[in-house]
This record gives C-alpha cells, structure tokens and sequence, in this order.
C-alpha cells in the first residue's frame, strides 16, 4: 500500500512517501526549489518520492494533508471577528491567498497528482504532529506531546499511543501558544519569524533571565500543570501584520530590534528570560503529562520540539526516561504524520520498523558526480571508503573546513552527515572562522558536534542517544579541549553518530580519533546564510566554490579548492538568497 | 440576434456603455497578447499594470466584504460579551481543554476537511 503526505500552504512544505508503514522517501520542497522555508505546494519534492519508489501518482492507494484547512480558516474568521476593527489589515493580505489557493486544496492535489483518482485524507495539525513522532519512534506505547505555533485552533496537545492507535486527550487552544510566544520574541529580538527562532535559543546563553519573573507575572499565566494563558494586550499576532505591539515594546523598554543591528546585553537577557520561559512551560507540561498517563516514554514534536535546549531538561529533569523527538519536529513532518496516520491509525495496519536515521532524501551515484565534475571542468581524486575517511579525517586534524556530501540528504532541519560541513573542534577560531568566512552568518552563533555514539557519555554529561542533534548536554569539565563547539554556557548540541546508520560518517569521527585522540567533529549544516541546505552535487559544489570550504568530498571524489578553475557567475551570489 | 443585442445596448446607460467597452478592450487586448506576443517586454508591462489595477480593486472588495461581513458580526458579539478567542485572564486551575473527537468518526472525518 503506497501512501503519500503533503504537508504545505504555511511553512517548510514536504512530501513522503510510505509503502507499507516504511518511509520510503521524504523531503522538504525547499531543498529542491532552493527557496528556504518554501510554502508551495511541493511539486518537486512528490516528484521526488514517487521516483524514489519507483510509482506514479496513479499507484497511490492514498493522500494524506496534513491539516484541515476549513477549521483553519475557521479560525481565521473567528479571529477577525473577535479583533474587528485592528484586524483589517491581516484580513486583507490573508484572504486573497485563501480564495486563491488555500480553500482548494483537494483540486490542487488532484490537479497536481493526475491521474489520481484515490481518496485525499485530512488529519488534524497536531494529530499529524503526533502521528509523526510516534509512529516511527521505537516506543509500543507513549505519552506524546506536540506543541507548535498553531495548527487549526490547537497550539499544543498531549496524548497517549499504543500500537497502531494515537489518542489525543487535551489541547492549548489559539491564541495562546507557547510557539507564537517565543516567535514573538523572536520578531521582537529582530529576527525572522517561523525561521530564527534557534538563534534566540543560541543567543540566550549569553545573557541572564532577568525578566523571567516579570515575564510570568505579567505576560504568561502558567499553570501547575503546564496550561498556560498569554496576556493578549501585548501581542498583536492574533490581528496584525507583526508579532507584538507598542506594550510589549514599553514593557522591555524599547522598540523591537532592527533586523542586523548589534545587539547589546538587553537583547542577550531577553532571550534568556523566554528561553527560561519556554523550557519552564515545557518542563510542567512534561510532568504533568507523566503523572497523567503514567507512562515513562515520551514522543515529542511541533516546532517547539525543536528547541534542544528544554528537550534536554525534559530527559534530565522530568520522570520521562526515554525520549524521541521526530527529526523535523516541524511542520515538514506533517507529511510523514498524515501518511502514517492514514496507513497506521486509520488503516489499522501494524507498524513498521523504527527510524534508526533520517537519511530519507535524494541520493547520488559517483558516476552522476564524476559526470557533473567533468562538466564543470573540475579536476578530483576518486578514492575508495577507507581512503577518503583517512584523507578527510588527515585534513580535519589539519585544520580544513570540508565540505561533506554523502548518500542521501538528511528530512529535516538538522544536516547530519549527509550535506555537513565538517572542521576541528579543538581550534578555538573554527567558530569564527566558520561563521564569518565560510557561512556568512552572525558571530555568535554556536556549533555542534558529532560524536561516537560510544564516547558521548565519556565526553559529555548525556546517558542516551541524540542521532538527530535534538538534545543539548554539558561537555564534561575533563574534555573543554573543543571550544569551538562548547557554547559559552559550557553546552554543546550534540549529534551522536552510530555506525549502524551512517557508517562513513562513523569511520571518519573515528579516524579522526585515531589522529587526534578527540571523538568529535564540527558538524553544521552545508549551506550559507538564507541558502537551503544542499541537495545536489551542483547545489554542493557551488556552496563550496563560493565560501572558503578548503575541500569538498562529493561522494568517493574529493576535491581540492586550489586546484580548481575559479567560478564563473554573472550575479552576485550573496543576492540570491534572502537573509533568515 | 445582433440588431437585437445592438438594442440592449444602446438602451444602458453612457456609463455602462463606457465600462463595457473597457471591459472588452481589456480582455481583446490580453487575448492579443497572449496569441502574438506572449514573451514581450509590452506584455509584460501590461500584466504588471492589470495586476496593478488588480491589487487596488481587490484591496477595494474586499474593504467593503470586511465592513458589511465581519463589522456586524463583530459588533454583535461584543453586544453580546462573546469573545471567540478566549482572551480574559481567568484565574482556572487548568487551561487545557478537552480534545474533542470529531463525531463523524475517524474515518469519515478524515475525508473532510473540517
């Protein structure tokens, strides 16, 4: 049974292809439109998984959306009705995009999928949520929690699943929402919404949460149990075209930062006063949701389940004992979680295995890379496993930036070895080094590492695994030899790589290892600021002719960037991507 | 059949004689376009200029939907203390509300998209 998962029309849009309860394929359209955070319906990416499993769109036995679009537009209605008049202008910049587009969904998808001609399914947002960590955690039965910015009126959920079932039991209704909460920070701090948030959550470390308690005195009306209530006279989210208003900006003193601007220690404590916030909502919901269910596993997803620094506190700090947080925790695992719902829970099939990793994209042959080379003119060595895991690793020790391109591309946020940009962790400038010369992105932001899943506990305070870069620990104070991923507050937000799931990968940390004595290497993301992460061996190889990569391993072929022919372009580069 | 639409149209008024003629010129225009010169930079300055045109009207619309459609309601709903978004600062001991399951059924809920 095939079934697909679309999940677009907000954010960070993406298709999935099940067969058969197993993941065959999925991926983010932006990685292929090379749009970040693309809303579109993913063409492309559908594309893409029906390639992969080797159909057409007439061999699928059924679609699945990953959210209701009438209860959305529900909720819009509602919401302007409650804040008539300030809401025109939301009114009138929203509704011509629903008419458009957003009310027709099934034609889109028939449009889109012909000859089609099966059953098009709808689950609710954060049932999707659900459904998409559950169902391909390792857990036969778990408490599970979604919280997000919002889906049709839900901002979060918790429930429980056991087998092919998934109950939800309570819901966070909109406008209160711990995800818009901390976007509204974000807009506030100067950056993007539904795209910088993780750069509030590095920021924060910097500065001291100093407006916690005001914060929760005045703005957050927490409950014991984790339900809150937002004090809705400083957002202006529910009407308007930005995320707070003048009270917000009276009540921490000043206007919203300009996007690019410095920022000063008022902007570090900010951030720390929401990252407290936050992880303190999170913390109760989690305690609250054990004593609830009496279960001691917990599945996490929803935007918020992207922020590593409360997953960690909720594994170290709650009766939880195990977590699994679903890789893109975000709106793009909607599509993973509709297919599963509608195979799993309305379908009543059995479940497939686990996810062990998230390599679920696009992949590439040597001979299409050393196909592609050659057309560029490039000059390469092709070198066999063991070879180019010595000479990568040699290179690392040697303090080059790689540019690390490997089987399939990662589904979700995170690169995880598949698209990475890999360097030395001992090298105290790597981070600005990094930062300045090769991603073009703020000075303060952190690395992470990747580390043998064998060594972690050894080097850093975490006694479970964290494949998918989704938990925060402490680097122990007997291994601060990687400043370069230690984050001011001594932490670090760590990959830990097995080689069950990613066997190059693996070998290379160990080499490197062998080298250096350190398990550990730089692992980010291999792309620039506002540039997707790279899909292709062409997107691969223009990302590393324009930085300051030193080498790039493209499949078995590694390449020397002094070796090469400059690269020819008419535009500047810089302009093609809009800062995030 | 053309002396009788001939009739009908010299019997509305100038200025609807005047729209209509615009409406038509417009429309002949695009269909010019479209046939013989889809590609060209006249093309697509005009497309940028209806759509233009477009963005105020829609701007326009739908003004007056949001003042007759949603004004009223609003206003009714406040006469009536209702607020949909559930905005007061309560003092519950919970904010988490029921999950309501939808009474279709899964399945059959499934196929709507409400």
């Amino acid at each position: 049974m095939n079934v697909l998962g679309i999940s677009c029309f907000y954010h960070d849009s993406a298709a999935a292809l099940l067969r058969d309860g197993v993941v065959v394929a999925a991926c983010q359209e932006e990685r292929l439109s090379r749009k970040k955070h693309d809303q579109s319906f993913p063409a492309r990416a559908v594309k893409y998984v029906l390639k992969e499993a080797g159909i057409g769109p007439g061999d699928l036995d059924a679609v699945g959306f990953y959210d209701k679009p009438l209860l959305k537009f529900e909720r819009m209605l509602s919401t302007y009705i409650a804040t008539f008049p300030r809401s025109f202008g939301s009114f009138r910049k929203a509704m011509p995009v629903w008419i458009k587009e957003k009310l027709w969904v099934p034609a889109i998808i028939r449009k889109e999928l012909r000859p089609y001609k099966g059953p098009i399914l709808f689950a609710e947002h954060h049932m999707s949520h659900a459904a998409s960590c559950f169902f391909v955690s390792p857990f036969d039965e778990a408490a599970i929690l979604t919280v997000d910015g919002v889906g049709e009126w839900a901002t979060a959920s918790f429930g429980v699943g056991k087998g092919s079932d998934i109950t939800l039991f309570k819901e966070i209704r909109f406008p209160h929402s711990l995800g818009l909460l901390y976007s509204a920070f974000t807009y506030y701090l100067g950056f993007k919404v539904n795209s910088a948030e993780y750069k509030v959550m590095g920021l924060a470390p910097y500065g001291k949460p100093v407006h916690f308690d005001r914060i929760m005195n005045e703005i957050v009306h927490l409950n014991e149990d984790g339900s809150f209530k937002l004090n809705m006279k400083y957002f202006s989210y529910d009407y308007g075209l930005t995320m707070t208003d003048g009270r917000f900006s009276e009540f921490f003193g000043g206007p919203p930062r300009k996007p690019e601007t410095w920022m000063t220690e008022r902007e570090f404590d900010i951030a720390a006063s929401i990252q407290k916030v936050c992880e303190e909502i999170v913390l109760r919901m989690a305690r609250y949701i054990h004593r609830e269910s009496g279960l001691t596993r917990l599945c996490m997803a929803g935007g918020v389940a992207l922020n590593c620094v409360a997953n960690g506190r909720v594994i170290r700090e709650t009766p939880f004992k195990e977590l699994f947080v679903q890789p893109a925790a975000g709106d793009a695992g909607g599509a993973v979680g509709v297919a599963h719902y509608v195979y799993n829970s309305l379908g009543k099939q059995p479940r497939g295995p686990a996810w062990t990793h998230a390599y679920l994209g696009p992949d590439y042959d040597d001979a299409e890379i050393r196909q592609y080379l050659d057309g560029q003119g490039a000059k390469y060595r092709v070198l066999a496993d063991d070879e180019l895991v010595r000479e990568t690793a040699r290179l690392i020790a040697g303090g080059n930036v790689i540019g690390w391109f490997q089987g399939r591309m990662e589904f979700g946020p995170r690169a995880l070895g598949g698209r990475s940009i890999l360097a030395d962790p001992r090298d105290a400038k790597m981070r600005d080094t990094l930062n300045i010369k090769i991603k073009f992105r703020e000075g303060f932001r952190p690395f992470a590492p990747s580390v043998l899943a064998d060594k972690a506990s050894e080097w850093f305070d975490i006694d479970c695994d964290s494949p998918y870069m989704l938990l925060v620990a402490q680097v122990r104070e007997g291994k601060r030899c990687i400043p370069s991923v230690t984050h001011v507050d001594n932490s670090a937000r760590l990959q830990t790589v097995t080689r069950e799931a990613s066997p190059l990968y693996y070998d290379l940390i160990r080499e490197f290892e062998r080298l250096t004595g350190v398990p550990v290497i730089i692992n980010t993301s291999f792309n620039v600021r506002g540039e997707p992460i790279v899909c292709t061996p062409h997107d691969a190889y223009l990302c590393f002719m324009r930085t300051n990569m030193d080498h790039l391993a493209l499949g078995h072929c590694l390449l020397d960037k002094k070796e090469l022919p400059p690269l020819r372009e008419d535009v500047d580069w810089r302009t093609l991507f809009e800062l995030d | 059949m053309m002396s009788r639409f001939g009739a009908w149209l010299a019997h509305l008024p100038t200025h609807t004689r005047v729209l209509l003629t615009f409406a038509i010129c417009v429309v002949l225009i695009e269909l010019a376009f479209r046939r013989f010169a889809p590609h060209s930079k006249a093309y697509s300055r005009w497309t940028k200029g209806v759509e233009a045109v477009g963005a105020v009207w829609t701007a326009v619309l739908l003004s007056i939907v949001y003042l007759v459609s949603v004004g009223p309601v609003s206003l009714f709903m406040k006469l009536r203390g209702t607020d949909l978004l559930d905005r007061s600062a309560g003092k519950d001991p919970t904010f988490w509300k029921s999950h309501e399951a939808n009474p279709l059924g899964p399945l059959a809920a499934a196929r709507h998209q409400f």
